[in-house]
C-alpha cells in the first residue's frame, strides 16, 4: 500500500527543515519529533512571555500549536521561509481566544492582553526572541546554568559559587567561555545588539 | 591571582558579576591588557541582548524553562491516534476498490467472507425464497436467497467448499431457458467453506428475471466447469 506523501515536492528544501519529508517507517512521527525539536523549546519560551509565567498553560498552547503545524504541512509546504512566524501567530492566537474565556470568569486573575496586539514589529521582536532561546539552547547546561546564576539571577560570582555549590573560580571561568559560545550563537543565528 | 586568572575575569566582568573591588582590580589589569581589552571588546555586544531577553522573561523560572518530555510523548501519541484513524479509513477504501476489482460488470456486489453484519447479508435476512444443494461431485454448496425488487430479483449467495485460485460466476435460468449472470467473482488459493478458511463466500447481485420465473441457479468457472446447481 502506497503511503500518502506529507510534502508535495521537497527537493528545494533543507535537509533540516521539518517540512522536508523523511524515508523513515512512521514519517508524520518523524516529521512531528522534528517540529518539536526545531520549535518547542524556543515557542515555549515566547508562550511563557504571553501567559506570566504559567508553564502548565504555556505547555498545552506549545502542544496544540505544535499539533496545528503538523495537520497543516501541506498548506505550510507552500509558505516559503520559516514556519515561525506561523507558529507565534498561532500561538498568540490560541493565548488570546483563551484569554477571552477566562475573562468570563473573573475569579481567575491573568495577564492582560494588551501586549498580544498583533504588529509587525511586534512579530519581529517575538523571533528574534525567539531566537535568542535558540542560541541559549547551544550553550552546555553548565554554560547556561552559570549564565542564569550570575546575570539574571543578578548576583555576583561569590554569590552564585554558593548558590550552585561550586568554586568561585569555575563560575569566573565558565562565564568567559558562555559568553564566547553564546556570541558565536547569536552571529550564527544573525543576531546583532 | 595570577594574569592567566585575571584573563577570565573580562567573562563575569561583561555580566556585571563582579563586586567593586574585584571590578576595580579588572579596570586596572585591562588597561595594561590588550588580550583582555580586545576581549572586552568582543563581548560586551552580547550584553544588550542579555538584557533584552530577561527582560522580556516574566520570572527566572521561564528562562530555564525547556519543554518537557511528557509535551513530545503528548504530541507523538496524539499523531499516533490520527494516522491510525486515518489507515483505518484506508484500508476500508482498499478493501472496497478490491472488491469493485473482483465483482467485475455487477457493480452493485460486495464481497466479503461472511460472518460480519454487512449490506452482502441482505438477501439471506429479508428474502421472499431460499434454497440450497451441494453438488455430488465437486462437493461445492450454495445457498441462495431471493428478494423481489421492482427491477428484479436481488439475489444472495453463500458459497462452499471450493478452493482457487477461480474465476466463477452465478448464473440466473429462467423457467423458459433465459440465461442471466448474477454476479462473477475470483477465488483466492486457499479457498471459501474449507477447514482451512471456513468462512463461505458471501456476495450479492441482481437480475432482470422475476423471482418466481427462475427455475434454478447455476455456479460456473469462467474455464467452463460447472461447480454446483441449486434448483428453486
Amino acid at each position: 500500500m502506497r503511503e500518502d506523501a506529507a510534502v508535495t515536492d521537497d527537493r528545494t528544501l533543507p535537509s533540516h527543515d521539518p517540512r522536508r519529508s523523511t524515508d523513515g517507517p512512521e514519517p508524520d512521527e518523524e516529521l512531528m519529533r522534528t517540529l518539536y525539536k526545531e520549535h518547542a523549546g524556543p515557542l515555549l519560551a515566547y508562550v511563557l512571555r504571553l501567559v506570566a509565567g504559567d508553564r502548565h498553560r504555556a505547555e498545552d498552547v506549545v502542544q496544540e500549536t505544535l499539533l496545528r503545524a503538523w495537520r497543516n504541512t501541506e498548506q505550510l509546504n507552500r509558505a516559503t521561509g520559516s514556519l515561525r512566524p506561523w507558529l507565534v501567530t498561532v500561538a498568540r492566537r490560541i493565548v488570546i481566544d483563551g484569554h477571552r474565556s477566562r475573562q468570563a470568569r473573573p475569579q481567575e486573575t491573568d495577564a492582560a492582553p494588551l501586549e498580544l496586539l498583533p504588529a509587525e514589529d511586534e512579530l519581529d521582536r517575538s523571533l528574534r526572541l525567539m531566537t535568542i532561546s535558540d542560541a541559549m539552547a547551544d550553550l552546555t547546561e553548565a554554560h547556561r546554568e552559570v549564565l542564569i546564576a550570575t546575570y539574571f539571577a543578578g548576583r555576583t560570582v561569590t554569590e552564585a559559587a554558593e548558590a550552585l555549590g561550586i568554586p568561585a573560580g569555575t563560575v569566573r571561568s565558565r562565564a568567559f567561555y558562555a559568553l564566547r559560545s553564546l556570541k558565536i550563537a547569536l552571529e550564527e543565528r544573525g543576531v546583532t545588539s | 591571582m595570577t594574569s592567566q586568572e585575571q584573563h577570565l575575569d573580562v567573562g563575569a566582568y561583561v555580566l556585571g558579576a563582579l563586586d567593586d573591588a574585584e571590578s576595580t582590580r579588572f579596570e586596572q589589569h585591562m588597561a595594561d591588557c590588550a588580550v583582555c581589552t580586545a576581549e572586552f571588546d568582543s563581548l560586551m555586544g552580547v550584553e544588550p541582548l542579555l538584557a533584552e531577553y530577561a527582560a522580556s522573561a516574566p520570572d527566572l523560572d521561564s528562562l530555564a524553562a525547556e519543554p518537557s518530555d511528557a509535551l513530545l510523548d503528548r504530541l507523538v501519541e496524539q499523531v499516533g491516534a490520527t494516522k491510525r484513524t486515518a489507515r483505518r479509513r484506508r484500508l476500508y477504501l482498499v478493501a472496497a476498490a478490491a472488491a469493485l476489482i473482483v465483482a467485475g460488470p455487477a457493480v452493485t456486489a460486495a464481497v466479503t467472507s461472511g460472518g460480519s453484519s454487512s449490506p452482502a447479508q441482505e438477501p439471506f435476512t429479508h428474502h421472499q425464497a431460499m434454497a440450497d444443494a451441494t453438488d455430488p461431485g465437486t462437493k461445492v454448496n450454495a445457498e441462495v436467497a431471493l428478494e423481489d425488487k421492482p427491477w428484479g430479483t436481488h439475489v444472495g449467495l453463500k458459497l462452499g467448499g471450493v478452493s482457487g485460485p477461480l474465476q466463477c460466476d452465478l448464473v440466473a435460468v429462467s423457467a423458459q431457458g433465459q440465461r442471466q449472470t448474477v454476479t462473477t467473482w475470483s477465488v483466492p488459493g486457499w479457498g471459501y467453506g474449507v477447514p482451512s478458511h471456513p468462512d463461505p463466500l458471501t456476495i450479492r447481485g441482481g437480475t432482470g428475471i422475476p423471482r418466481r420465473d427462475i427455475a434454478r441457479f447455476e455456479v460456473w468457472t469462467l474455464d467452463g466447469h460447472k461447480l454446483v446447481t441449486v434448483k428453486m
